[in-house]
C-alpha cells in the first residue's frame, strides 16, 4: 500500500511577516518605471505656453474676484 | 450645541435608513459591489430615490403623517445598521480568507501613469476636507436662502400640514419636479429646516464620491478621489451644499447615471447598469426641469456612439429603451402632476407650446427670455463663454455659484494630453451640455452636472503634466496650488457668520431675527393667527410662518384683483372675500437689490391714509438690512 500523500499546509503570513517580505523584495528587485516614464516628454515651448496660461487666467481671476479691476 | 447635534443625528439616521432601503435593492441587481465605496455610494443613492418614491406614494395616499414617516425611517435606519454590521463581517471574513493580505483594489485599471503621490493626494483631500467643514458650519445655521424659503422648504412644509402632495394653484413651483423636496419633507419631518439643509450638504458629498466611481475606471482610484476633492472644492457647489436647493442634487443623479452608463458602455461590465443608469436619470428628471438638457445631452452623445460603434449597436439600443422606461417610470409622475393640474407637463415652461386656454395664466411667462441670456446667441459668444462664465460670474447668476477658475485654468492642457479610454465620451456629454446650455439658460448654476466630468478631464491634465520639463511643472503646480487653497479658504471664511449658531453660542431664533427678514413677521403672525388664517404677502419666503401664505405677485397674474379695486376702501372687502385674512406688505425703502412689485402697498398704502374705516389694523412694522443691501420695510396687516 502506498502511503497517503500529506496536504501541504500553508503558513499564514502575518503582518510583520509580509512586511519583511516587500523589504527583501524591494531590495533584491530593480525599481519599476511606469510607462509615463518612458512617454516622450512634452514640448518645451507647450509645456511654458500652458504654464504661462495658468498663471496668467488664475491671476486675472484672482484680481477680477478681489475687485482690482 | 445640542440642536446642531441633534439635526446631525438626525442626518446620519436618514443616510443610514437611505442606505438600509438602498443595500438590497443593489444587491439585488448585482451591480455595484466591486469595492465598498462603490457599494455604499450606490446603496445611499437608490436609497434615496426608493425614499422618495415612497413619500410621494405616501403624498397621494394623503398619508404624509409624521409618524408614519418616522416609523418608517426607524426600520429602514435599523435594517441599514445590520447591513453595516453584516458588510463588517463578511469583510472580516474576508480577510482571513486573503491569505496574501493583497489590499482592495476595486475596479481600478492598471494604470501606465503614476499614483498620485501621498502627500499630494492627502493634501488635496485635506482641503477638500477643510472646505466641506466649512460648508457643514454653515448648513447648521438655520436656512435663510431666499429659493429655499420661498419653494424648496415652503412647498414641503405645506405638503406635511395638509399630509398630501396638494396642488396649490397660486404657487407656480407646486408642480415642477420636486424629488429634492420629497427628501426635505423626510428631514422635515425627523426633524426641521436645518436638518433639511444637511441633507442638500450630503448629496454635495454624495456628488463628489459619485465623482470619485465615475472617474475609478478611468484614472485609477487614488486618482479619482483627487477628481472628487476637486468637485467639492468647486465655490458654487460647495456655497450651495449650505442650503436646501436643488442644484447639487441634480448633478450628483447626473453623475451617477453617466458613472452607470459608462459602466454598461465603455466597460461593458453588463446590461444591468442600465437599470442604475435609468434610476440615477428618472431621479434627476424628478429633481430639475434642467435634467431635460441634459437628458438631450446624453441623447446627442448617444446617437454618436451608436454611429460610431456597430458591434455595440444592438446593446445601444437595448440600453437606451431601459434607461428610458426605468427613468420616466421614476421621474415622469413630477410631469404626469404638471399636466393634470395645469395642462402643461413643464409648467410655467414652454407655455407657448402647451396652450392651455386658460385666462388665467395671461401674461404667459416667457421660456427663453433675453434677461436669461446675458451672451446673446452669437456663435462668438459661445467661444468666449467660459471666460465670462469664470471672470464675471455676477452676469450669470451670482459669485455665489461661480465655478472658480480651476477648470479653465486646465481644460486647455487637454491639447497636449494623450487620448484616455472613456474621457471623450464624458467630455462629449459636458460639451454638448454647454451648447444648450448657451443656447437656453445662461446660469452658471445650471453648469453643475457638467461639473464632475470636466474635474476628470482636470485630473488628467494634471496627471499629464508629469511629462513637463521640471520648472514649467513647479510653476504650473504653484498656480493650481494657490487656487486650490484659495477654493478650500473661501467657505472657512464664510462660515464665519454661521459659527456661533453652527456650535450652539447663539440660539437660533437670535440667528434668524438677525439673518432673516420675514421672520420678525412669521414669529408674530405665529402667535396671533388662527390655524384657518391665510396670508397675503408681498414677499416671497414663507418657510417660517406656520399659516397658509400665498404670494401677491402670482396671485395678481392670475386674478388681477388690482383692476376691482377702484376705490381705496375696496381692497379690504375685495381680499377678505377671496379668503385673506392678513397682508404681508414688503417695500424697498433704500438701497439697491430686488425690487418686489408695490401694487399691493400701494393699494393698501391708500386704504390706510383714508382713516375712514378700522379695515385694516397694522400688527407689526419693521425695516430691515436684507442681504441684497436693499432696506425693506414689513408690515404685517389684519384684514378686518
Amino acid at each position: 500500500m502506498i502511503a497517503p500523500i500529506r496536504e501541504t499546509q500553508r503558513v499564514r503570513r502575518t503582518p510583520t511577516l509580509r512586511r519583511a517580505h516587500r523589504l527583501l523584495v524591494s531590495t533584491l528587485l530593480p525599481k519599476s518605471s511606469h510607462a509615463a516614464d518612458k512617454a516622450p516628454p512634452i514640448p518645451r515651448w507647450q509645456a511654458w505656453l500652458f504654464t504661462l496660461w495658468v498663471a496668467a487666467v488664475s491671476a486675472t481671476y484672482l484680481a477680477h474676484m478681489l475687485r482690482l479691476f | 450645541m445640542l440642536p446642531s447635534l441633534l439635526s446631525l443625528l438626525a442626518f446620519c439616521c436618514l443616510a443610514m435608513a437611505s442606505f438600509g432601503l438602498g443595500r438590497p435593492i443593489v444587491r439585488g441587481l448585482g451591480v455595484g459591489a466591486e469595492d465598498r465605496l462603490s457599494a455604499a455610494v450606490w446603496s445611499i443613492a437608490v436609497g434615496s430615490i426608493a425614499a422618495g418614491m415612497l413619500l410621494v406614494g405616501l403624498g397621494l395616499l394623503g398619508s404624509l403623517y409624521v409618524s408614519v414617516i418616522g416609523a418608517m425611517t426607524m426600520a429602514a435606519c435599523f435594517w441599514g445598521l445590520g447591513e453595516v454590521l453584516r458588510g463588517f463581517l463578511a469583510a472580516g471574513d474576508e480577510a482571513l480568507l486573503k491569505l496574501d493580505g493583497s489590499p482592495e483594489e476595486p475596479d481600478t485599471p492598471v494604470t501606465p501613469w503614476a499614483l498620485p503621490a501621498r502627500w499630494l493626494s492627502g493634501g488635496i483631500l485635506l482641503l477638500a476636507g477643510v472646505a466641506c467643514l466649512g460648508s457643514l458650519l454653515s448648513a447648521l445655521a438655520p436656512p435663510t436662502a431666499g429659493d429655499a424659503l420661498c419653494y424648496h422648504l415652503e412647498l414641503p412644509k405645506r405638503f406635511l400640514a395638509e399630509h398630501r402632495l396638494v396642488d396649490l394653484p397660486y404657487h407656480d413651483n407646486a408642480t415642477f419636479p420636486l424629488l429634492a423636496e420629497m427628501w426635505y419633507l423626510w428631514a422635515l419631518a425627523i426633524e426641521g429646516g436645518v436638518c433639511a439643509q444637511l441633507v442638500h450638504w450630503g448629496l454635495g458629498v454624495l456628488l463628489a464620491l459619485a465623482t470619485v466611481v465615475l472617474a475609478t475606471p478611468i484614472l485609477g482610484r487614488r486618482w479619482a478621489w483627487v477628481a472628487g476633492a476637486v468637485v467639492v472644492l468647486t465655490p458654487g457647489i460647495n456655497n450651495q451644499m449650505t442650503a436646501p436647493m436643488n442644484d447639487v442634487a441634480l448633478a450628483a443623479m447626473t453623475t451617477l447615471a453617466l458613472a452607470a452608463w459608462w459602466q454598461a458602455v465603455v466597460a461593458q461590465r453588463g446590461r444591468r447598469w442600465f437599470v442604475l443608469a435609468g434610476l440615477a436619470a428618472g431621479a434627476a428628471l424628478g429633481t430639475k426641469h434642467l435634467a431635460l438638457v441634459f437628458a438631450a445631452a446624453w441623447a446627442a452623445t448617444w446617437i454618436g456612439t451608436v454611429l460610431r460603434r456597430d458591434r455595440q449597436r444592438r446593446l445601444l439600443l437595448q440600453g437606451a429603451a431601459v434607461v428610458a422606461v426605468v427613468a420616466l417610470s421614476v421621474g415622469g409622475i413630477w410631469y404626469l402632476r404638471a399636466a393634470w393640474y395645469r395642462g402643461n407637463p413643464v409648467f410655467p415652461f414652454l407655455s407657448e407650446v402647451f396652450r392651455t386656454g386658460d385666462i388665467a395664466e395671461v401674461p404667459r411667462l416667457e421660456t427663453l427670455p433675453a434677461s436669461k441670456s446675458p451672451l446673446g446667441r452669437d456663435p462668438v459668444q459661445l467661444a468666449v463663454a467660459p471666460w465670462q462664465v469664470t471672470m464675471h460670474p455676477e452676469r450669470f447668476g451670482g459669485r455665489g455659484h461661480q465655478l472658480g477658475v480651476l477648470l479653465l485654468a486646465a481644460l486647455p492642457g487637454l491639447w497636449f494630453c494623450r487620448r484616455l479610454r472613456g474621457l471623450g465620451i464624458l467630455l462629449g456629454v459636458a460639451a454638448a451640455y454647454g451648447v444648450l446650455w448657451f443656447m437656453l439658460r445662461q446660469n452658471v448654476r445650471f453648469l453643475y452636472p457638467a461639473v464632475p466630468p470636466l474635474c476628470v478631464a482636470a485630473v488628467w491634465v494634471w496627471i499629464e503634466m508629469r511629462r513637463f520639463p521640471a520648472s514649467a511643472r513647479r510653476v504650473a503646480a504653484a498656480s493650481f496650488t494657490v487656487v486650490l487653497i484659495a477654493m478650500a479658504a473661501v467657505p472657512l471664511v464664510r462660515a464665519r457668520k454661521h459659527l456661533a449658531v453652527a456650535v450652539g453660542i447663539e440660539d437660533r431664533e437670535h440667528y434668524l431675527v438677525r439673518e432673516e427678514p420675514t421672520y420678525r413677521a412669521a414669529a408674530v403672525a405665529n402667535v396671533l393667527l388662527g390655524p384657518d388664517d391665510h396670508i397675503l404677502s408681498q414677499d416671497y419666503r414663507a418657510f417660517y410662518f406656520d399659516r397658509r401664505v400665498t404670494r401677491e405677485n402670482v396671485y395678481r397674474r392670475r386674478t388681477r384683483y388690482d383692476e376691482d379695486v377702484c376705490e381705496p376702501l375696496e381692497l379690504g372687502h375685495r381680499l377678505r372675500r377671496a379668503g385673506f385674512t392678513h397682508l404681508l406688505l414688503a417695500e424697498t425703502v433704500a438701497g439697491e437689490g430686488i425690487q418686489y412689485d408695490s401694487t399691493l402697498s400701494r393699494l393698501a398704502d391708500a386704504q390706510l391714509s383714508t382713516r375712514a374705516t378700522d379695515d385694516l389694523c397694522k400688527l407689526t412694522e419693521y425695516l430691515f438690512e436684507d442681504s441684497d443691501g436693499a432696506v425693506r420695510r414689513y408690515r404685517l396687516v389684519e384684514l378686518r
